[in-house]
């Protein structure tokens, strides 16, 4: 009788040995793409750090619902309470006028800035991701006079790309990957340094990067540029 | 006293015409997604296919870079001259810990060189089109080891900010100009021909945004006018 209930016991083991990792690859699957559509405001004027922040509006059920937010390094920008200077010192080296395209184009990266911009995403239920980005924005020259007016200032284009760092939490624990974003920045009183409301999407592919054995092979194949 | 009612008049007539002009223009908010192909080892460089969800399909578009001073690849040398001339020319790499990856800006930051330019087609006759004021494209150095494998470059996300010119414009565009975004992935699908697949998702959300106008589009427009416009797109 003792000799029978050790073998049930055995066996349930041996079950629970052959099932978990079945059971954790499908918690995990080796790829996932996720897009969805955001809301948020922020204001680069007026606060120090650059925070623009909202929440996920559509899209995903994996992050549907959750915040997000994207910070800029300001550390060599003129200080928040000089709106007019910040502004200055970002428009006379920051932008890029093009004449033939009428517009003027910023890009904030780890080059213009000290660091990378950074971002996060963070649901209640299924965790946090996060990782570095670039963004790129576009104001356009309307009247074509060479000068960016204020009422050029109440909309601008943006788009840019991301990285996902492997350092999330919960279902996202172990993703690493890549993700691109775009969408709109308006503001109805760029004159008195109003909040930007800002609206977009984003779509990410995500992939298992948690298997230990991934890297060495990465490294097998052949180098196509160094 | 006839002298200031007259005045009162004239402003009156500002007033209302003022008004009158900036309730003439239309806004137009259009939303698409993208599937189609190109190769960097083109000449030039264009990605071409279907619109697949969003205001403007069913239609077709593309997308082509400028490649005045890319060499060709010699198909006698085991490397990929074009391609290396690419990656050296648009590319850099970021180092910082966790996120090692390389960014290239088409055209580069303040080199003056020709933006990429692009153009949409609807099923319907009408026509969109204008310059890419910069298109950037990420790869992910996934073992962080500073080495661009194949593997790495295979898959990519690109995404842009867009400029459209009334004189591309036809159809319900004619008068139209306007601003954008769009942002996707640039995967190879063919790693003989270097085929790449550029997606901008999705049918059924549609990311890719054209914000468009149908006054103002030429030189001499009053600024002003934006002036009293509110939020329009909220």
């Amino acid at each position: 009788m003792i000799m029978k209930g050790n073998i049930v016991i055995a066996l349930f083991l041996l079950a629970g040995v052959v099932l978990s990792p079945v059971c954790a690859s499908a918690q995990l699957p080796e790829a996932l793409s996720v897009q969805f559509e955001f809301e948020g405001m922020g204001n680069a004027m007026i606060n120090s750090l650059p925070v623009y922040a909202g929440a996920i509006i559509a899209g995903d059920p994996l992050v549907l619902g959750a915040d997000w937010w994207i910070r800029i390094d300001d550390s060599t920008w003129p200080p928040a309470s000089n709106p007019q200077a910040r502004w200055d010192y970002l428009f006379n080296n920051f932008a890029v006028h093009d004449a033939p395209s009428f517009s003027w184009t910023i890009v904030f990266d780890e080059q213009s800035c000290a660091t990378k911009p950074v971002w996060e995403i963070h649901h209640a239920t299924n965790g946090m991701m996060s990782g570095t980005l670039v963004v790129v924005v576009t104001f356009t020259d309307w009247n074509q006079n060479c000068i960016l007016d204020i009422e050029e200032r109440m909309l601008a284009m943006y788009s840019g790309n991301l990285i996902v760092m492997k350092y999330g939490t919960g279902i996202f624990a172990g993703y690493c990957g890549l993700g691109s974003f775009n969408g709109s920045i308006q503001n109805s009183d760029p004159a008195n340094w109003a909040d930007e409301y800002v609206e977009g999407s984003c779509f990410l592919n995500l992939q298992n990067c948690q298997v230990g054995t991934r890297e060495s092979s990465w490294t097998a194949i052949k180098s196509m540029y160094r | 006293m006839n002298r200031k009612l007259l005045l009162g008049i004239a402003v009156l007539c500002i007033l209302v015409f003022a008004v009158a002009s900036v309730s003439a223009i239309t806004f137009r908010t259009e939303r698409f997604s993208l599937n189609g192909t190109g190769s960097f080892m083109a000449h030039p460089p264009t990605f071409a296919g279907q619109f697949t969800g969003g205001t403007l399909f069913p239609g077709t578009f593309w997308i082509s870079f400028d490649d005045a001073g890319w060499p060709a690849d010699d198909s006698g040398t085991p490397q990929n001259e074009r391609l290396d001339y690419v990656i050296a020319h648009y590319f850099h790499y970021d180092a910082t810990v966790g996120g090692e990856s390389w960014d290239g800006y088409f055209p580069p930051s303040a080199s003056g060189e020709p933006m990429p330019m692009w153009r949409f087609y609807t099923a319907a006759g009408d026509t969109l089109g204008g310059s890419c004021t910069q298109i950037t494209i990420t790869i992910n150095d996934l073992n962080a080891n500073a080495i661009m494998e194949a593997s790495e470059y295979a898959a990519k996300v690109i995404s842009g900010n867009m400029v459209a010119y009334i004189n591309y414009g036809g159809g319900c565009f004619r008068n139209f100009c306007g601003t954008g975004s769009f942002s996707g992935t640039l995967n190879v699908v063919n790693a003989q021909t270097m085929e790449e697949e550029l997606y901008v998702p999705s049918p059924s959300l549609p990311s890719g945004r054209l914000y468009m106008k149908d006054g103002g589009c030429t030189v001499g427009v009053e600024s002003s006018s934006w002036g009293t416009i509110k939020s329009i797109y909220r």
